[in-house]
């Protein structure tokens, strides 16, 4: 990747090592977002009480890097942070929802102390206070007859849940859904892991339908969980395709091969780095690479580093895990003051 | 009458070039057709994961497979793994074996235990030899040395003559239990079970030889990896109903090209039709001569070859080297030049005579070497499933 300064939009959002290209639509419909006046960028993640991950952080530094490169070229654009704090307690299984519900105020502050020395110029907000407000409670209104109406929609809706929650949502009338769908509907362009292109294509159809309006979906290459060797990807085939949830540190119970920012230590990083599978072939999992992409952009936010990829260290699994190490501890664990 | 040649090579190079396709849809086809899984991805893996890539995989020989995950994992923690792959000794031994041998040292050199039963048994049965002595002669004084020549390991590697290790029919009657009549009709077809001895061995021996590594005297049940051609397909099917009756991990498989036979790319290489095969014991003048008349994917008019260019993947030369010559970007290159038509047909043939003569002159060699098999033979007697109190 080039230094900002050079970056265009066409070249951020066909980024072999960041986008995931077999979704992402924006790509070919550059011209288009060209032409808009302003633009809201959406990012929104649930949370459990596992803490932040360090995945979060690529989604906050992507976001933030589209916003600017979006202003760089003449598009007042600005840049949003849900914190979904209703829907992270929404699941039955949850326990304590009250402490985790108390959480989110802990992790607006962690995100705006994130934004402040990364001078991101995100904007972090809570679900609840955005569900509080009359416009989330008129879009939701307008919407939702629109969708019961829909069998297109509510086939992709169900496309959205696991298997064994399917029943459930059918019988409260796919309930979570909609309400992400009233709240992203708002904006223009989210940003989000390859899974939740079915919540994007409904949101979709309800800007193109209700509002007369397009929106996009951004898609970051899938989060892989770190400590593991090939043949893990391989007997997981699941994880392989869609990855893990980026901001859920908990995701199919891999809480351990994940990097928290608040609690894994950089010796824990080292340990977890070093014994995980790194591949050249970009169509394969890469956990190691994605860190060193994470603590880049961080670089690059902090001292204006250039977001060129050193192809020499991404060729050499060695000096990539060395790299990206360096990298965190440099550019993440010591400016936010971490675990070291 | 020049253009008349012309105009007859380049219909030549179109058939050429079908032929080619025709070659690559069937393996393609196949993997749909017998709902396997495509072996790239493993390779994209393996490739990532291993200093080096044997060619046998490299070059997609190994283009498809049944439940081979797990034994990534043994690949990964270099611990051991198990494979089976038997052979039937009714012929010397040709370069189509050479591809399987490659696979199992390859394996081998991973981490897997092989074990080898030669099914003797089987070639009396077929009545591809005249007596069970005459193809223990062949197995004990042709193929054994021959496979130890390749260069196996004695410590992890069990090669056993089926007239000569009894207890695996005794196993046989186990599993034969659970195969009906109708099934093994269904799978082979009636011809291929036409006596009760070929309906015994195809129904129950054969299934204890690919089971055998998980009886209890070898460590109990284990994953199992079968080498197969795509038409042997069906018989590991049935081994992996047979183990699930047992209580045993179903076999998996993994699946390779064949080795185009010398006359029709499309055939494969048969050790009992002398022509279409380069045996291990041929000598360097035969295999001039079989080479020589071997099906090119080259076209008879020199100035069209170099026009339009040579079609390797209908080419029986170039899949001799394809399939045996160690070197990666010695083989890639001659593909593009062949391709291209800066090859000719003559330089190509001249190439592979010299290769295949030094590998084959090699093995005879090494062969010569073996003074000893007994390092390799499996002896240890299997009873745990006869046992009483």
């Amino acid at each position: 990747m080039k230094n900002d300064k050079n970056l265009s939009l066409k070249e951020l959002l066909s980024n072999k090592y960041l986008i995931n290209g077999e979704v992402s639509p924006v790509a070919v419909t550059v011209d288009k977002i060209r032409r808009c006046q302003s633009l809201r960028l959406v990012y929104g993640e649930t949370y459990d009480h596992y803490g932040m991950t360090l995945d979060s952080l690529k989604y906050y530094f992507f976001t933030a890097l589209l916003a600017k490169v979006l202003n760089q070229e003449g598009i007042h654009t600005t840049a949003t942070v849900i914190i979904g704090d209703l829907h992270s307690v929404k699941n039955k299984i949850v326990e304590n929802k009250d402490d985790l519900l108390q959480q989110a105020n802990n992790r607006l502050s962690f995100i705006n102390k994130i934004n402040s020395i990364y001078s991101l110029g995100i904007k972090p907000v809570l679900m609840s206070n955005m569900f509080a407000e009359d416009e989330f409670q008129k879009r939701l209104e307008i919407i939702t007859p629109f969708f019961n109406n829909s069998q297109k929609l509510k086939s992709l809706a169900q496309k959205t849940v696991l298997k064994n929650r399917l029943t459930q949502e059918e019988k409260i009338g796919f309930q979570y859904t909609l309400e992400e769908v009233a709240l992203i509907a708002d904006f223009d362009i989210k940003i989000g892991p390859p899974r939740e292109t079915y919540y994007d294509q409904i949101t979709n159809i309800v800007c193109r339908e209700l509002y007369q309006k397009d929106f996009y979906g951004v898609y970051l290459k899938p989060t892989y969980p770190l400590g593991f060797q090939f043949d893990y990807f391989v007997n997981h085939p699941e994880i392989e395709a869609f990855g893990l949830t980026p901001y859920k540190a908990g995701s199919n119970k891999l809480q351990d091969n994940r990097i928290l920012i608040e609690t894994t230590t950089a010796k824990e990083c080292k340990k977890m780095i070093d014994s995980s599978f790194v591949a050249k072939n970009l169509i394969l999992p890469n956990p190691v690479l994605d860190i060193y992409l994470i603590s880049q952009m961080a670089g690059h936010f902090l001292t204006g580093d250039s977001l060129d990829i050193d192809e020499k260290i991404t060729e050499n699994p060695e000096s990539l895990k060395e790299a990206a190490y360096q990298k965190l501890i440099e550019n993440i664990y010591k400016p936010l003051n971490l675990n070291l | 009458m020049k253009s008349e040649y012309i105009k007859l090579a380049k219909k030549e190079y179109r058939d050429k070039v079908k032929l080619g396709a025709k070659i690559s849809n069937y393996y393609r086809d196949k993997i749909k057709e017998l709902q396997l899984k495509d072996f790239s991805k493993i390779k994209a893996y393996l490739e990532a994961f291993l200093p080096k890539l044997n060619p046998i995989i490299s070059r997609d020989i190994i283009f498809a497979h049944l439940d081979f995950e797990p034994f990534t994992t043994s690949i990964a923690n270099k611990s051991p793994f198990c494979i089976v792959s038997g052979l039937n000794p009714s012929s010397p031994l040709h370069l189509g074996h050479k591809v399987l041998f490659d696979q199992l040292l390859y394996f081998q050199s991973l981490g897997a235990d092989i074990y080898i039963p030669i099914t003797n048994d089987e070639s009396y049965l077929d009545g591809k030899v005249k007596s069970l002595a005459e193809s223990r002669k062949i197995a004990y004084e042709e193929i054994i040395p021959s496979i130890i020549a390749f260069g196996f390991d004695p410590k992890k590697t069990k090669i056993y003559v089926m007239s000569d290790y009894p207890d695996v029919y005794n196993f046989a009657v186990n599993t034969s239990k659970y195969v009906t009549q109708q099934y093994v009709s269904s799978i082979f077809g009636d011809k291929a079970i036409d006596n009760s001895g070929k309906a015994f061995y195809r129904s129950a021996v054969q299934l204890a030889q690919i089971l055998l590594p998980q009886l209890e005297e070898f460590g109990g049940p284990k994953p199992t990896l079968i080498p197969v051609g795509i038409d042997q397909h069906p018989y590991i099917l049935l081994s992996r109903d047979v183990a699930k009756k047992m209580d045993l991990i179903p076999p998996s498989e993994v699946i390779f090209k064949f080795q185009s036979s010398l006359l029709d790319p499309f055939e494969k290489m048969s050790g009992s039709k002398p022509n279409t095969a380069i045996y291990l014991s041929d000598d360097a003048k035969t295999i001039e001569k079989k080479i020589q008349r071997a099906y090119t994917g080259s076209v008879s008019v020199l100035e069209v070859h170099q026009k339009l260019g040579g079609v390797p993947e209908a080419c029986s030369v170039f899949s001799l080297l394809n399939f045996h010559h160690p070197d990666n970007e010695f083989v890639t290159d001659i593909f593009n030049r062949y391709k291209k038509g800066q090859i000719s047909m003559k330089e190509l043939k001249e190439i592979t005579v010299k290769f295949i003569a030094e590998i084959v002159a090699d093995h005879q060699k090494k062969r010569q070497q073996v003074k000893s098999i007994d390092g390799f033979l499996l002896k240890k007697p299997i009873n745990s499933f006869l046992s009483y109190k």
